[in-house]
């Protein structure tokens, strides 16, 4: 018998397999009035915005939040314009 | 994005599933992963179906009804996008290994957007300002918030990273 995490677990991930699978035939749409470039841009912009709340509120919470270790700053750059780079060049 | 303006839906999305092979290919060349011949066997045959699948869709121009005419070149350039997306991808999930074990997916994602958002600005600033807002009706606008929330950050954090990469060449 399986618990029921792993029940939650795989509706959680249904639900973002359907979520990816319809988004693009959704982003395309926009595209007929929005160049690609600049919905991207705006889009990371919000996400950026966003992501900068949460992790506000989260150290506010007392959670681990901006303690970034001197070495992994390279690997957090590297990795930055990677993530958004392929992100955006195609999702 | 630019990718899927390219080309339809469906090569862009099969495009990017790509990522589990690069991931291999990425771990393989450090031998960081050993691979079994018949894994590479298996590997060369979905890249022929793919390419295949490319190559004849390619050949001919693509109608989107209602949406947008796309020539062969658009389609090529689109897909080629889609791949190089799904090989950066891969790329990042691999480099990102080390960095999941120490930071939460929200500080990841957080520290990883900034630095990316950082690195769009040069493209997306003219972008932005050369758009013809009176042009795009509410439904457009109401995609962008859906962009943000749905496909990446509610997505994202329901898929935990961590548990992710553990599997990432499943």
């Amino acid at each position: 018998m399986r618990p029921n995490t792993s029940r939650s677990t795989d509706l959680g991930l249904l639900f973002v397999v359907l979520i990816w699978g319809l988004s693009p035939s959704i982003f395309k749409i926009a595209f007929t009035e929005l160049d690609p470039l600049a919905f991207v841009f705006v889009r990371f912009l919000l996400l950026s915005a966003l992501s900068l709340v949460v992790l506000f509120v989260r150290g506010r919470r007392g959670g681990k939040a901006w303690r970034i270790a001197r070495a992994d700053v390279p690997l957090l750059i590297v990795s930055g314009p990677r993530a958004t780079g392929s992100i955006s060049c195609s999702i | 994005m630019i990718g899927l303006a390219h080309t339809t839906v469906f090569a862009s999305a099969l495009c990017i599933s790509t990522v589990p092979i690069w991931t291999l290919v990425i771990l393989a060349v450090p031998k960081t992963e050993r691979v079994h011949p018949v894994q590479w066997a298996g590997i060369a045959l979905s890249l022929v179906g793919l390419a295949g699948f490319l190559l004849a869709a390619t050949g001919r121009s693509a109608e989107v009804p209602h949406i947008q005419h796309l020539t062969s070149s658009d389609l090529l350039l689109g897909n080629l996008l889609s791949l190089a997306a799904g090989a950066l991808f891969a790329l990042y999930g691999v480099t990102n290994k080390r960095l999941t074990s120490r930071y939460s997916p929200p500080e990841l994602m957080c520290y990883t957007l900034l630095v990316g958002t950082l690195s769009l600005a040069p493209f997306g600033i003219p972008a932005l300002l050369s758009q013809s807002w009176q042009h795009v009706t509410w439904r457009t606008l109401l995609i962008v918030p859906y962009s943000v929330l749905f496909p990446i950050y509610l997505t994202n954090c329901l898929e935990d990273p961590r548990d992710a990469q553990r599997h990432v060449v499943r």
